[in-house]
């Protein structure tokens, strides 16, 4: 019973702000708590705009490519060094969508992406291109270095697999670009 | 006792640091548009009409065929008016022999067509070949969609004491649309 509460106590201790504040031993480490908190990595991300796929004839072109690469670039403030970063892509939605036309599967969005570390000291790595879906699927990651920002930018090369069975329309589907900074 | 406590709060800072352990994220939503457009290609080939019998049997007629191969994606909505149609590139048919010689009109040409397939609709009866209008082969209804498709067009014209014996050629244009 007396064990307890002392074990009880000392709990209520260490989650007690006024107590941290006021001994001498245990606030050595509550204020490293707190700090990691404070200067955690911020992260953010931007992309050059959005992808436009203008298809053509399918017999002529049963592939069609994205008229421009999409450049999503990521910038982690307050890198820790060794920390994991990493950039996951999806759809937002399984299917294209049009005014008039059939719905059009997103699984016809292939995807490969390239990778460059253009601020700070971190690394990043990218992973083998496939087709588009609605789960996250990590695109590029790798270690946060020391120096802030740590900046990497992500070319995507997206195509869309072009049919006869495709409406005559204009369709419309979002990605999700999330990057994640531990 | 007073290890046990001591370990007691080693642990619990522990436990407390990993969950102030910062993780940060952002998310970016591109759009992307994909854009179908209409599709209308069509190919053809000169052919020949044919020759007059010998000796001449003016109760006759000429009568040709060639093969049209296309492609088309119709819209779906609004009134699509999707079609193949033909139309001399002439007012006259030329004698390759000679210059005077009396050749058929454009006029005592006619067309027809055959094809299949869903949303196709050919022109099967006889028409008057026109110089100044062009007369519709094959039709199509809204949202068809047809990759590698075949339509026949077939040509006749008449006999007559009053042509020339000669070889003549008439150019013709034929025309897809997909709206």
């Amino acid at each position: 019973m007396k064990r307890h509460l002392l074990t009880t106590l000392a709990a209520l201790l260490i989650f007690s702000p006024r107590w941290a504040a006021g001994q001498a031993r245990p606030q050595v480490l509550m204020p490293q708590v707190g700090i990691m908190a404070a200067s955690g990595p911020g992260v953010s991300i931007s992309t050059s705009g959005g992808v436009t796929f203008p298809a053509g004839n399918p017999t002529d072109q049963p592939v069609t490519p994205a008229s421009a690469s999409l450049i999503a670039t990521v910038s982690i403030s307050n890198p820790k060094n060794g920390n994991i970063w990493n950039l996951s892509l999806r759809s937002a939605s399984s299917s294209f969508t049009g005014t008039t036309g059939a719905p059009i599967s997103i699984s016809n969005v292939h995807w490969a992406a390239t990778a460059n570390v253009t601020s700070g000291n971190g690394s990043v790595s990218t992973t083998s291109g496939q087709y588009l879906s609605t789960s996250d699927v990590v695109v590029a990651s790798g270690l946060e270095g020391k120096t802030s920002p740590f900046t990497v930018q992500v070319t995507f090369t997206l195509t869309v697999n072009n049919s006869w069975n495709y409406d005559v329309d204009t369709y419309l589907q979002n990605l999700v670009l999330t990057a994640t900074a531990n | 006792m007073k290890i046990k406590a001591i370990l007691t709060l080693i642990i619990l800072i522990g436990v407390f640091g990993s969950t102030l352990h910062a993780q940060s994220s952002s998310a970016a939503s591109p759009t992307m548009t994909l854009t179908v457009p209409q599709v209308a290609t069509i190919s053809v080939s000169n052919f020949t009409m044919g020759t007059s019998a010998n000796p001449g049997n003016f109760a006759s007629s000429l009568q040709g065929t060639v093969t049209l191969n296309y492609s088309v994606r119709v819209p779906q909505s609004g009134s699509p008016n999707a079609k193949i149609t033909v139309q001399s590139a002439a007012t006259t048919l030329t004698a390759t022999g000679s210059a005077s010689s009396t050749a058929p009109t454009v006029g005592s040409f006619q067309y027809s067509a055959s094809a299949s397939g869903t949303g196709v609709t050919a022109t099967t009866s006889w028409q008057n070949l026109s110089g100044t209008t062009a007369g519709t082969l094959v039709s199509f209804a809204a949202g068809t969609k047809i990759n590698a498709g075949t339509a026949t067009a077939n040509f006749k014209v008449a006999d007559s004491l009053t042509y020339d014996a000669d070889n003549y050629t008439l150019p013709l244009t034929f025309t897809i649309s997909s709206q």
